[in-house]
């Protein structure tokens, strides 16, 4: 057969089963740890087995491994379905999907040995960032590529975000991890103290920005109208608020080091810029919350779409949350605290993963040639599952940061400090174990996932999918699919 | 020219983008295109492979 | 021909989103690199001793800096539990920098010498012997690992190459200054001199 005729869909499956796959194990260390924060015998005195060497391995797997393989998979897929070609060059995109799962083998090896940077969510060494680099050439080769070849005159709005976040994802990879080899497992940074601060935020930040936002908005505006079957509700506010947002968020960074010893210049930029943020990230999610209206009545028997609907509430919840810890006198209560903790989970699960969720549900029948996913009911209890645990998770931490927040604080009549550091410590306990406990529902849900992705791709041969011809777009498909 | 002109310039170039961007995304001119992109992702896909029926599963 | 311009919109896009994110990293980053305020260090601050490096290098290597900051703020709540609040000349030789982002444990800018290097040692090895209430990991492995003199010469090399003031008789004694000591000893000594060497302190 001829292959440009059909659509390579090969490396989408590929890494949407390792979707699957690297979120039960990165969202299993997630409960490992959040136990040993509990129960400290835990770590068995095994240097491999450590809290302190596990929870970059666990921020790791779920970004880059979950999350990264959701990106591959999902702007594969889109980007020739909304360009009318086959990707280009099969052969380095079988380079991407190999070489991204040789990345998280090595990082989930080197992490537990203590082989790291130290800069969070940078830890790898300077050989894995190498690799990285080349691998990420390869994709934006790819993912560049396919749409210079593209058969459509316009690029359509998903594949800005795709773009933008493969070309600053590059950019904040690169700057951020310049340093001096030692060894091939110890390097050190070119920058120190402070500037070596305001550069890991820049990156920290933005790979919240561009690789959890940008390129899951990507997956967002093109998912969310093809599950609704109806068009996006403002293709002109998502031009805007993309600009707005790439251009704001590079901003943002310095809100993560308030009161440190940063500039104060520094420190108020960011805090401005990250409250002018609100408006683009809700651009987006009205957006979203607005092409499902109409719709509505498909939540009922469409799990799918509430795994969506509620994604885009706790985008805007988290995007509203996130510009209000930034102004410094709520910074002063909630940095260091587990206010922050629940704060990156609202975004990490109820955000990120609940949208890669979704989108999976609705991308792996149509890479199978099934009509839907083996069981819908299953989806639906994912579907709580996944709620009810985020929920607990980030409410639990919400009041376990604002205590100790307010623990560290407080100061008697006399000048002197209330409460001990330990105290703090004892008084959050309760609210460990609630946490412990909606990790663990929440990763249920993926057990249960697996289950059902598993009935689905093993009943099924693949089915290659035509490219489509130009003369076969539909252009009066405006109204959509709205039964 | 100290770095407040600096400042104050690159404040009016990126109001005058953000302008820009309204003005170009809602100009009448766009309109047809960005529907023609809207209705992308409703394309639905034709398989190449023998379609075998498989009626979804209910458990 | 149409082609040509489908090419020219997917660059343009490309060099315009380059700049849209490539203003607001210059703007904040440029200028600090340039200050003197954040790049030179306060009176009696110095380049790590050989042994304190090899600890420092532990201190990142096991993660510490995953629950404990070292960045006291400049509120009065923070300056009577930890000590004066953190200036960036007292951070210039850090690489990476260690501020933290989360405190499951308490800030560590002024920890030495608050304890004796007993008490540290045996913390290290079994916190819970000394803090019951706490939940931190035991780290007993640091005992028995040894320093390697060799790694620490090659890390001293590094660092002189990245403009950290090392002279060639530091490099010379830095072996002999970790031979035989355990990285228990190296990191215990890292913390043992941890904000301890401005000049006015309180």
């Amino acid at each position: 057969m001829d292959t440009a005729a059909s659509y390579n869909d090969k490396v989408v499956r590929q890494f949407s089963i390792m979707v699957v796959i690297w979120g039960i194990v990165g969202m299993l260390v997630g409960v490992l740890i959040a136990a040993q924060l509990i129960w400290p015998q835990l770590n068995f005195d095994l240097p491999f087995l450590t809290y302190s060497r596990l929870r970059p391995l666990h921020t790791n797997a779920v970004i880059f491994a979950f999350g990264g393989s959701a990106l591959f998979a999902t702007s594969y897929y889109v980007v020739q379905r909304t360009c009318h070609v086959r990707l280009a060059f099969d052969k380095l995109a079988a380079f991407t999907f190999w070489g991204w799962q040789l990345i998280i083998v090595l990082a989930a090896v080197t992490l537990p040995l203590g082989i790291t940077q130290s800069k969070e969510y940078a830890e790898l060494e300077w050989p894995i960032d190498l690799l990285i680099t080349v691998v990420w050439v390869a994709y934006a080769i790819v993912f560049f590529a396919t749409i210079a070849k593209r058969r459509i005159k316009h690029i359509y709005v998903a594949n800005w975000f795709y773009g933008a976040f493969i070309i600053t994802v590059a950019v904040l990879h690169i700057f951020n991890n310049l340093a001096i080899p030692v060894t091939l497992t110890k390097s050190y940074s070119i920058y120190t103290g402070v500037v070596d601060a305001m550069m890991q935020w820049w990156y920290g930040h933005n790979a919240v920005g561009f690789f959890l936002t940008a390129g899951f908005l990507g997956m967002m505006y093109y998912f969310v109208p093809k599950q609704a079957g109806r068009p996006v509700y403002s293709y002109r506010l998502s031009v805007v608020h993309f600009w707005s947002l790439i251009a704001v968020y590079m901003w943002a960074g310095p809100h993560h080091l308030h009161y440190t010893s940063l500039p104060d210049w520094a420190q108020t930029l960011g805090m401005v810029f990250s409250i002018i943020l609100l408006a683009p990230s809700w651009g987006g999610m009205i957006n979203g919350m607005m092409t499902l209206s109409g719709a509505w009545h498909k939540l009922r028997s469409d799990p799918i779409l509430k795994f969506m609907i509620v994604a885009l509430s706790f985008y805007g919840m988290s995007t509203f949350e996130g510009p209000m810890m930034s102004i410094k006198t709520v910074n002063a209560l909630s940095h260091y605290t587990n206010w922050t903790i629940g704060h990156v989970h609202s975004g990490a699960l109820g955000w990120v993963a609940m949208m890669t969720i979704g989108s999976i549900y609705s991308l792996l029948p149509r890479l199978y040639n099934r009509e839907g996913m083996y069981s819908t009911k299953l989806i639906d209890v994912h579907f709580w599952t996944s709620t009810i645990g985020v929920v607990l998770y980030a409410v639990s931490m919400w009041i376990a940061g604002v205590t100790e927040g307010l623990m560290w604080r407080a100061v008697n009549s006399d000048g002197t400090l209330t409460y001990s550091f330990v105290e703090s410590l004892k008084a959050v306990e309760p609210y460990h174990y609630l946490r412990l406990l909606g990790g663990l529902i929440f990763f249920s849900g993926m057990i249960i996932m697996a289950y059902n992705v598993w009935k689905t791709v093993i009943a099924q041969k693949p089915a290659d999918v035509a490219v489509m011809n130009p003369d076969d777009m539909s252009t009066d498909s405006k109204d959509g699919g709205d039964d | 020219m100290d770095i407040n002109d600096v400042r104050g310039i690159l404040t009016a170039v990126i109001f005058f983008a953000f302008i820009g961007i309204w003005v170009w995304a809602w100009s009448s001119r766009r309109k047809k295109d960005f529907e023609a992109s809207a209705a992308l992702p409703l394309e639905e896909d034709t398989y190449i492979t023998t379609i075998t029926t498989n009626k979804r599963e209910n458990i | 021909m149409r082609h040509d311009t489908i090419e020219k919109s997917l660059n343009l896009m490309v060099v315009l989103i380059v700049l849209a994110i490539s203003i607001g990293g210059l703007i904040e980053i440029v200028p600090l690199m340039m200050s003197s305020d954040v790049t030179e260090p306060d009176e009696g601050i110095s380049i790590y001793s050989p042994l304190r490096l090899a600890g420092r290098d532990v201190y990142v290597r096991e993660g510490c800096y995953n629950c404990h900051s070292q960045m006291i703020r400049p509120f009065r709540s923070e300056t009577e539990r930890y000590g004066p609040f953190t200036t960036a000349g007292e951070t210039v030789y850090d690489r990476p920098f260690q501020f933290g982002s989360k405190r499951t444990g308490p800030d560590l800018a002024r920890v030495g010498g608050r304890y004796s290097d007993d008490w540290q040692r045996l913390h290290l090895m079994d916190p819970r012997a000394l803090v019951p209430e706490s939940n931190m990991p035991g780290y007993p492995w640091l005992a028995d690992n040894a320093v390697d003199p060799e790694l620490v010469t090659a890390k001293l090399r590094a660092l002189r190459l990245l403009g950290d003031p090392y002279t060639d008789e530091q490099i010379a004694g830095a072996a002999a200054a970790v031979e035989g000591r355990s990285e228990l000893d190296a990191l215990v000594a890292y913390l043992q001199e941890l904000g301890t060497n401005r000049k006015n302190r309180r």
